[in-house]
């Protein structure tokens, strides 16, 4: 750990008894995805992506059978989804029924399911940061790094642009605004974790929206826009399950946008009572 | 495999093999609807995190943890088994297995899987492949396993196991904030460490309930702690006789 290259978060910045295997994995995942997309006519797509996952999957295991095991928190993100696959959407679902079970087992009242199933959701939220601005980098060649965003606008747009659809695929609708009390609202019009669950009528207000606050709050705390989210139903004739999330960000967070508008700096430097 | 034939210890015949993985590609990549991977990660972590917190807060212990997801997983497991019935009744209908009696094309798949090796190919081949996206492979099969009571056992390997892939167990998780140090030797998982598969060998033992066999299973190796494989092992106790009112509560 005493010898790690430079501070710079690259992918190849691996210790170096491990780097062997880093870059054989490296190489080996670039050879797969490379010969995926050189042969499209002559295989069927989904024997090439099922040969690619199979071959990535080697490689994997190559890696990991190496004597010097890579630490699991220093492994590169930067081949994107498919290396540690897709899984099927009935394990999301699976696992989210449970984890809405075992909030209403846990505690009476809908207020205190939807506090449990959002602090589930924060601990996604957190560290879906890092992995979203990787992803949204694009992958290839061409990828442009993803600047880190300033403005409330722009974190929302990475919200719904990035952060929805690397999570579920979907993007959400567009971001609306109460001026009059500055709040934020995101439009989710299908909320996929709402698919899976269905409410008895005496709990008819439970919103399993909760879980999407939560994660959307938990990210934007650590992308240092702290706000509140919370989700309200409002269901339309053809779009029963739409979820709007409200965020209200905290009052430093529009000062210190006041702040870079006219200027200034990200942290308050004279200000008395500091970040 | 005609009916009749002893069930054999070098495994389903190959083209059988063959056939259950073709099939089991084909219905992954057509039939199946995908999500990131990352995201079940992320949310089984987060579960995981939020589980150990309340243990440990509550003094509850590392034990209490592992059993919870097996539990969790358990009820996962009953449900998952219709789920993976009603995905995969075609998929059963033309393997040469004993038809039963009533001609049904039930989707009881005990009565199409003629011994338990059967069983552990389809749970690896079908069903991992169904809802995971991948494989483990089969290990340390055994008709009559001496460590496991003599009783038919194997062992689902994960060079890459599901869920883990940025996951990381602190000391006070991983079973090496005793002075005990060493590694569990296979067998036993280990008391004090956190069992991040404990939920997935749930699933297995819930889903094979579902459907008629009684099982244990345990998770011996974890890569988390340091091993260079993950490990579920299965051990058949019984088959539940089908008269028997389920006795869950």
């Amino acid at each position: 750990m005493s010898s790690l290259p430079g501070f710079h978060l690259s992918s190849s910045s691996l210790p170096p008894t491990s780097q062997n295997a880093g870059a054989q994995a490296g190489s080996s995942g670039d050879a797969v995805v490379a010969t995926g997309t050189m042969t499209p006519g002559q295989q069927q797509p989904t024997a090439a992506a099922a040969a690619q996952m199979r071959a990535a999957t080697a490689a994997v295991a190559a890696a990991a059978a190496q004597p010097t095991r890579k630490n699991p928190a220093q492994r590169s993100v930067r081949k994107g989804p498919n290396i540690y696959g897709r899984v099927s959407l009935a394990a999301l679902a699976f696992l989210f029924s449970e984890i809405v079970k075992m909030a209403n087992e846990a505690g009476g009242g809908i207020e205190k399911i939807e506090q449990r199933l959002f602090e589930v959701g924060y601990s996604v939220g957190i560290r879906a940061v890092e992995l979203a601005y990787i992803r949204g980098s694009g992958l290839g060649e061409q990828s442009t790094p993803l600047l880190r965003s300033t403005t409330i606008v722009e974190i929302l747009q990475i919200i719904q642009t990035v952060l929805f659809p690397m999570l579920y695929g979907t993007r959400l609708g567009p971001i609306e605004r109460d001026t009059s009390r500055n709040h934020y609202y995101l439009i989710d019009d299908d909320p996929v974790v709402s698919q899976f669950i269905s409410v008895p009528a005496d709990m008819k207000d439970l919103n399993c929206g909760a879980y999407n606050a939560g994660i959307i709050a938990g990210f934007l705390e650590r992308a240092q826009f702290p706000a509140s989210v919370s989700a309200h139903n409002h269901a339309s004739k053809d779009l029963p399950s739409r979820t709007v999330y409200m965020v209200m960000f905290e009052q430093s967070v529009h000062d210190r946008c006041k702040r870079l508008e006219s200027g200034g700096s990200w942290s308050p430097i004279n200000s008395p009572t500091g970040q | 495999m005609s009916a009749g034939s002893p069930p054999s210890q070098e495994g389903l015949p190959p083209n059988v093999v063959r056939q259950l993985t073709a099939s089991a590609d084909e219905l992954w990549n057509h039939s199946t609807e995908k999500i990131n991977a990352e995201v079940v990660a992320l949310t089984y972590g987060s579960l995981v995190a939020n589980l150990a917190r309340e243990a440990l807060s509550s003094g509850a212990g590392v034990a209490a943890i592992n059993t919870r997801l097996d539990e969790m997983g358990y009820n996962i497991g009953l449900r998952l088994a219709d789920d993976f019935a009603s995905r995969t009744h075609s998929l059963f209908a033309n393997t040469p297995t004993r038809r039963t009696g009533d001609g049904a094309n039930s989707v009881s798949l005990l009565r199409r899987c003629a011994d338990f090796r059967e069983t552990a190919e389809i749970i690896s081949k079908v069903a991992f492949k169904m809802y995971l996206g991948e494989s483990p492979a089969i290990t340390d099969f055994a008709l009559s396993s001496p460590a496991d009571g003599n009783r038919p056992a194997f062992s689902l390997e994960f060079v890459e196991p599901p869920f883990s892939s940025h996951v990381m167990l602190p000391p006070v998780l991983n079973g090496r904030s005793t002075s005990a140090g060493e590694t569990g030797a296979g067998g036993k998982s280990r008391e004090d460490a956190l069992s991040y598969l404990s939920m997935i060998a749930g699933v297995i033992r819930g889903a094979l309930f579902a459907l008629g066999l009684e099982v244990i299973t345990s998770t011996p190796r974890c890569t988390l702690w340091g091993d260079s494989i993950s490990e579920i092992r299965v051990v058949l106790v019984r088959k539940i006789p089908a008269s028997a009112p389920p006795s869950d509560d």
